[in-house]
C-alpha cells in the first residue's frame, strides 16, 4: 500500500466528522453567517458526536428490533452515505471556504507544517514504525468495533480495557477512516505513524492560533509554534507525537478556547448553542482529562459573559488575590484528604515526588522553565490586560495541581502544556521584541529553533535508550510482525486466544487482531497461572497453569495458542512484583535462546503441538 | 548617529547571546542515558565502559564479552607476557551526579543520535592504549593503538574477548574448543543444523588453525562470530576464559602498535554455516 493511501486514510480521521459536522452548521446555525477557521473545532466535535450517536442508536436500538443485522454492516455504509450527503453540502458551500484560505491562513499552514516535519523527522529517525506503546490497546479496539463488537463501555469490548477511562468515540473515527482498506500489520503501525504526523502539525497550528488569538502578535505566535511543535513531553503527557484520547481531548480544548476568545474579542455570543453543546461533548473524548477540560471552558465562558455583559464589574474581579485565596486554601486542605486511599493500586505507579516531576521536566525541556516561566509571568504582569490575567490565573492553577501527590495530576499537564508553553514563549518575545533590527530578530528565532532541535534530539536518544531491535529503534521486530501476519492470514475469523507474556500478546493483538486475555493489562490471575506455567519442568503441569487463563469478555475459545517468545523468558525472570506491574513490560523485542529452545523442547509435542517458529518466538496450540 | 546605531547592534547582539545562554543552558540539563555512545550490533548492545567495551543485552546483565586493556597483553621478545593495565590504573571513579551534562557528553549524545557507528576507548596503564570501534550493520572492527612503547622490546601483541563457561565454542568445521554435555550438544546441532563434534581441552591456551571462531552463550541470543586476518592467530585461552588473537610485530622497533579484531553478530548459529 502506498503512503499515500496511508495518508487518505489518516485524513479520513479529522476529515469525515469535520465535514459531517460543517454541513449540519450549514445546515442550521451558520447559514447566514460568515464562517472562520475557529468555527472548526466546533464542527469536528459535532460531527464525532453524530458519528458516535449513530453507532449508539444502530447499537442499542435498531439491533434491539432486528436481532439477525450486524453493526458492522449497518455502521460503516450509514456513515458513509451521511458522509456522502455531507461533501455535497460542503461542495454548495465551497466558496464560504475558499474565503477562510487567505494568505495570512495558508502561510502558517505551510509554516506549521515544515516545523512539524523537522520536528516529527527528529523523533522518527531510525524508527519506521510508531512509537506510540499506547496503539496496540487502540488498534485492539479498533478491530473489535470493525467486526461488531461495540459498546458505550469499553471495558465491554475487551478486557485490555480494565477501566472506563473514555467511551469508544475516538475508536469510532478510527474505526470510520480505515474501513475503506483492511490495514496489514507493518501498515497498521505506518498508518499510526502518519495520523501521529497529522496530530503534530494540527498541533504546530492551534500552537500559533492560541497564541495569535491572544495577543494579535504574528511574531509571538510564531515563537509559541515553534515551541509546541519542537518540544515533546515525553512522559505522561505526550501532548504533541502521540495521538490518544486525551491528547485529542487537550487539542479540542485549546482550539474550542481559542475559539471562545476569538468571538469575546469579535464580540459575538460566546454562550450560543454550538459552542456550549461543543463544550459540554468534549467530556465524551475523555472523562478526565475531557471533563477537566470542560469544567475550565464552562468557566471561560462563564466569565466571558459576565465580562460582555458586566464589562467594569469583571474586570474588577480580583484574580490573583482569588489565586493566592485558592493556593493557601488548596494547601490547607491536603491535610483533610485522605490521600492513601486515592494512592494506591495503579494509581501508586503514577505518584511522582517533586524531584521526579523537575526529572521528568529536564527531560522534555531540560531547565528552560527556570528562565521562560518568570519572565513570560513579568511580560502578562507588564500586560495589565484581563486576558493575560486570566490565562496567568489558569496557569499557575494548573502548575498548583501538577505539583500535588495526587496520582494522574501530571495527565492534566496535556492541557497545561498550551498555557505553559504559551507563557514561555511571550517571556522569549519579550527579549526579542527589544531588538531594533529585523536580522536579529530572525537569528534569535534561528537560535531558539536550533536548540529546540537539540533538546528535542537528546529527548529522543534518553526516551529510545535501548529499543534497538533488528537495527532500528522499535517496540516490534520483524519477527513478531511476521508472526502477527501469519496469525491474521489464517485464524483472524477463528475463534482463538493467544497468551503469553503482557507485551508479546499486546502487541500481536493489536496487530492481528486476534484475541488475548487483556493484552498488557492481563489481570492477576493470569499473571500468576503464566508465571507458575513456565515454572514447571513437567509439561502437563504447564498444561494444566495455562488452561486457567481465560479472556473475562469473550466466551472460552475453541482453540487456544501459547506464544513462547523471547519477551516471554525475559518477563519470567522478573521479580513477582514487576510480574505484577501494569507499567513493568519488556519493551524490546528479545529472540529465542538457546536455553529457551532447550526448555521448549522439553514440552509434551502432543499436548504443545507445533504451529509456528522463527527466531523471536514459537507459537504451540494447547491441546 | 553612528554610535547610536552601533549601540543599538549591541543591544540586539546582547538579546541574542542572552537567548543563545538560557537555551545553551537548557541543553545541557537534558538528562542523558549511561552509557551514552551505545550501539546496535545484531541482538547485542556495545558500548564503553570504564574497563573497556563490552557487547551485551540489556535484560541478560549477568551475561556479557568483554575487551579490555586488562586482558589485553604483549610479549616480549623473551616471551614474557604483560597486560597492558592494571585496574588501579583505569579511571573508574564514579561520575559524581551533576544536572549540567559535559560538553563532550551532550556533543557525543547528539552525534550518537544522527548516526555516528564509532565508539571510543582509552586507557592509560603500563601500556597506554585507544580503542577505535567502528560498526557497520552486524560487523564491529576494533582497532587498537598502544602509544609510547619506547623500549619495551615487544614481540606480539594480543587482543581478546572473554566469553563464560557457559559459551559454545566451535569453528566452521564443528570443532568445538571447550567441553559440553553430549545431550546438549546434541540438541544444539538438531536445533541449529549443525554437526559440532564433542570438544576434548587438552592445553589450557590452546592453538587454533583457523580464522574464525563462533561462540554461543545458552542465556544470550545471536552468535558472536570472532575473525583473524592472515596475520593473526586465533588461541582459546582456558585459565582467563578468553579468546585471544595475536599478532606478531614486523617493526620491534616501533613506538606504536596497531592492532585490530573483528567481530560479527549473526542471529542464529545455523547461519555459521555459510560465514
Amino acid at each position: 500500500m502506498t503512503i499515500l493511501t496511508l495518508i487518505f486514510l489518516a485524513s479520513l480521521f479529522y476529515l469525515i466528522p469535520t465535514s459531517i459536522g460543517r454541513s449540519i452548521a450549514l445546515l442550521t446555525f451558520s447559514r447566514k453567517k460568515e464562517e472562520h477557521l475557529s468555527s472548526f473545532p466546533i464542527y469536528f466535535v459535532l460531527g464525532a458526536a453524530i458519528i458516535f450517536s449513530i453507532a449508539m442508536i444502530i447499537q442499542y436500538f435498531i439491533l434491539s428490533i432486528a436481532s439477525t443485522a450486524s453493526f458492522s454492516h449497518l455502521f460503516f455504509p450509514t456513515i458513509y452515505v451521511i458522509e456522502f450527503c455531507s461533501l455535497l453540502i460542503n461542495v454548495t458551500q465551497y466558496r464560504k471556504m475558499l474565503k477562510l484560505f487567505n494568505r495570512h491562513t495558508i502561510t502558517i499552514f505551510l509554516f506549521s507544517f515544515i516545523l512539524s516535519a523537522i520536528a516529527y523527522s527528529i523523533w522518527i529517525w531510525k524508527s519506521p514504525y510508531s512509537l506510540n506503546w499506547d496503539l496496540y490497546e487502540h488498534q485492539t479496539l479498533v478491530h473489535l468495533i470493525t467486526s461488531g463488537n461495540f459498546n458505550y463501555f469499553t471495558s465491554r469490548i475487551s478486557d485490555t480495557f480494565g477501566f472506563n477511562s473514555y467511551p469508544p468515540v475516538f475508536h469510532s473515527l478510527m474505526a470510520v477512516s480505515q474501513f475503506p482498506k483492511e490495514l496489514q500489520p507493518e501498515e497498521i503501525l505506518q498508518y499510526w505513524n502518519v495520523i501521529s504526523f497529522l496530530h503534530l502539525w494540527i498541533v504546530s497550528f492551534i500552537s500559533y492560533g492560541f497564541s495569535y488569538v491572544v495577543t494579535k502578535n504574528k511574531n509571538l505566535s510564531v515563537l509559541s509554534c515553534i515551541l509546541g511543535t519542537l518540544t515533546f513531553e515525553s512522559v505522561i503527557a505526550f501532548t504533541s507525537f502521540f495521538l490518544l484520547p486525551q491528547t485529542l481531548a487537550a487539542v479540542i480544548f485549546i482550539s474550542l478556547f481559542s475559539t471562545l476568545i476569538w468571538r469575546k474579542k469579535h464580540q459575538l455570543s460566546v454562550s450560543s448553542f454550538e459552542v456550549v453543546l461543543s463544550v459540554l461533548l468534549l467530556v465524551f473524548f475523555h472523562y478526565i482529562v475531557g471533563g477537566f477540560g470542560m469544567v475550565i471552558l464552562l468557566a471561560t465562558l462563564i466569565y466571558f459573559s459576565l465580562h460582555y455583559k458586566m464589562n467594569e464589574l469583571s474586570q474588577n474581579i480580583p484574580l490573583m488575590e482569588i489565586l493566592c485565596i485558592c493556593i493557601i486554601v488548596g494547601a490547607f486542605s491536603t491535610q483533610f484528604v485522605d490521600l492513601k486511599s486515592l494512592n494506591h493500586g495503579e494509581a501508586a505507579s503514577y505518584i511522582f515526588t517533586l524531584s521526579d516531576k523537575i526529572a521528568f521536566m529536564a527531560q522534555s525541556y531540560g531547565f528552560l522553565f527556570l528562565f521562560g516561566i518568570p519572565l513570560g509571568i513579568l511580560a502578562a504582569f507588564r500586560k495589565q490586560q484581563w486576558l493575560q490575567k486570566y490565562l496567568l490565573f489558569i496557569g499557575i492553577n494548573f502548575l498548583v495541581l501538577l505539583l500535588t501527590p495526587i496520582p494522574y495530576a501530571l495527565k492534566f499537564y496535556v492541557l497545561a502544556r498550551w498555557f505553559v508553553l504559551f507563557f514561555v514563549a511571550q517571556g522569549m518575545w519579550s527579549l526579542i521584541e527589544k531588538q531594533s533590527f529585523s536580522f536579529f530578530r530572525t537569528a534569535s528565532f534561528l537560535i531558539i529553533s536550533l536548540f529546540l532541535c537539540g533538546i528535542l534530539t537528546l529527548n529522543s536518544v534518553f526516551w529510545k535508550q535501548g529499543l534497538t531491535v533488528d537495527q532500528q529503534v522499535s517496540h516490534v521486530s520483524q519477527d513478531e510482525l511476521a508472526a502477527a501476519q501469519f496469525l491474521r492470514d489464517n485464524f483472524k475469523n477463528e475463534s482463538l486466544l493467544i497468551i503469553s507474556d503482557p507485551a508479546t500478546q499486546y502487541i500481536l493483538e493489536g496487530l492481528s487482531g486476534v484475541n488475548s486475555p487483556g493484552g498488557s493489562f492481563a489481570n492477576t490471575g493470569t499473571r500468576n497461572s503464566l508465571s507458575a506455567a513456565l515454572s514447571h519442568s513437567s509439561g502437563y503441569e504447564t498444561a494444566v497453569e495455562l488452561r486457567q487463563i481465560q479472556d473475562s469478555i469473550v466466551p472460552p475459545s475453541q482453540r487456544t495458542f501459547i506464544v513462547f517468545s523471547g519477551r516471554l523468558f525475559t518477563w519470567q525472570t522478573a521479580t513477582d512484583i514487576q510480574k505484577q506491574s501494569f507499567d513493568f513490560n519488556i519493551w524490546q523485542s528479545r529472540q529465542l535462546k538457546f536455553s529457551n529452545l532447550r526448555w521448549l523442547d522439553s514440552l509434551d509435542a502432543v499436548r504443545f503441538a507445533f504451529i509456528y517458529q522463527n527466531n523471536s518466538l514459537q507459537i504451540r496450540e494447547l491441546r | 548617529m553612528k554610535l547610536r546605531w552601533q549601540l543599538l547592534v549591541m543591544k540586539d547582539i546582547l538579546i541574542c547571546v542572552c537567548l543563545a545562554a538560557i537555551f545553551l543552558f537548557a541543553l545541557f540539563t537534558v538528562p542523558l542515558p549511561t552509557p551514552l555512545a551505545t550501539q546496535t550490533v545484531g541482538s547485542f548492545q556495545f558500548s564503553a565502559f570504564p574497563t573497556g567495551f563490552s557487547l551485551y543485552q540489556n535484560v541478560s546483565p549477568s551475561h556479557f564479552y568483554s575487551m579490555s586493556p586488562l586482558d589485553d597483553f604483549v610479549i616480549n621478545n623473551q616471551g614474557g607476557r604483560s597486560s597492558l593495565a592494571e585496574l588501579n590504573q583505569l579511571q573508574i571513579e564514579k561520575k559524581r551526579a551533576t544536572v549540567i551534562s559535559s560538553t563532550a557528553d551532550v556533543f557525543l549524545g547528539l552525534k550518537s543520535y544522527i548516526g555516528s557507528s564509532s565508539v571510543t576507548y582509552a586507557s592509560r596503564g603500563f601500556y597506554p592504549a585507544v580503542y577505535q570501534a567502528e560498526v557497520a550493520g552486524k560487523a564491529i572492527i576494533i582497532r587498537r593503538k598502544i602509544t609510547n612503547l619506547q623500549s619495551s622490546k615487544v614481540a606480539v601483541s594480543g587482543m581478546t574477548l572473554k566469553f563464560s563457561d557457559e559459551d559454545f565454542i566451535f569453528d566452521q568445521r564443528g570443532k568445538m574448543y571447550n567441553e559440553k554435555n553430549a545431550e546438549d550438544i546434541a540438541f544444539f546441532n538438531t536445533s541449529y543444523f549443525l554437526n559440532l563434534q564433542m570438544g576434548k581441552v587438552m592445553e589450557s591456551i590452546q592453538k587454533t588453525q583457523v580464522k574464525k571462531l563462533f561462540l554461543v552463550n545458552p542465556y544470550l541470543s545471536g552468535t558472536i562470530v570472532i575473525e583473524a586476518n592472515e596475520n593473526q592467530t586465533l588461541w582459546v585461552n582456558h585459565l582467563s576464559n578468553a579468546i585471544e588473537v595475536t599478532e606478531p610485530l614486523i617493526d620491534p622497533s616501533s613506538s606504536t602498535i596497531i592492532t585490530s579484531m573483528k567481530l560479527t553478530v549473526v542471529s542464529s548459529p545455523g547461519e555459521t554455516t555459510t560465514q
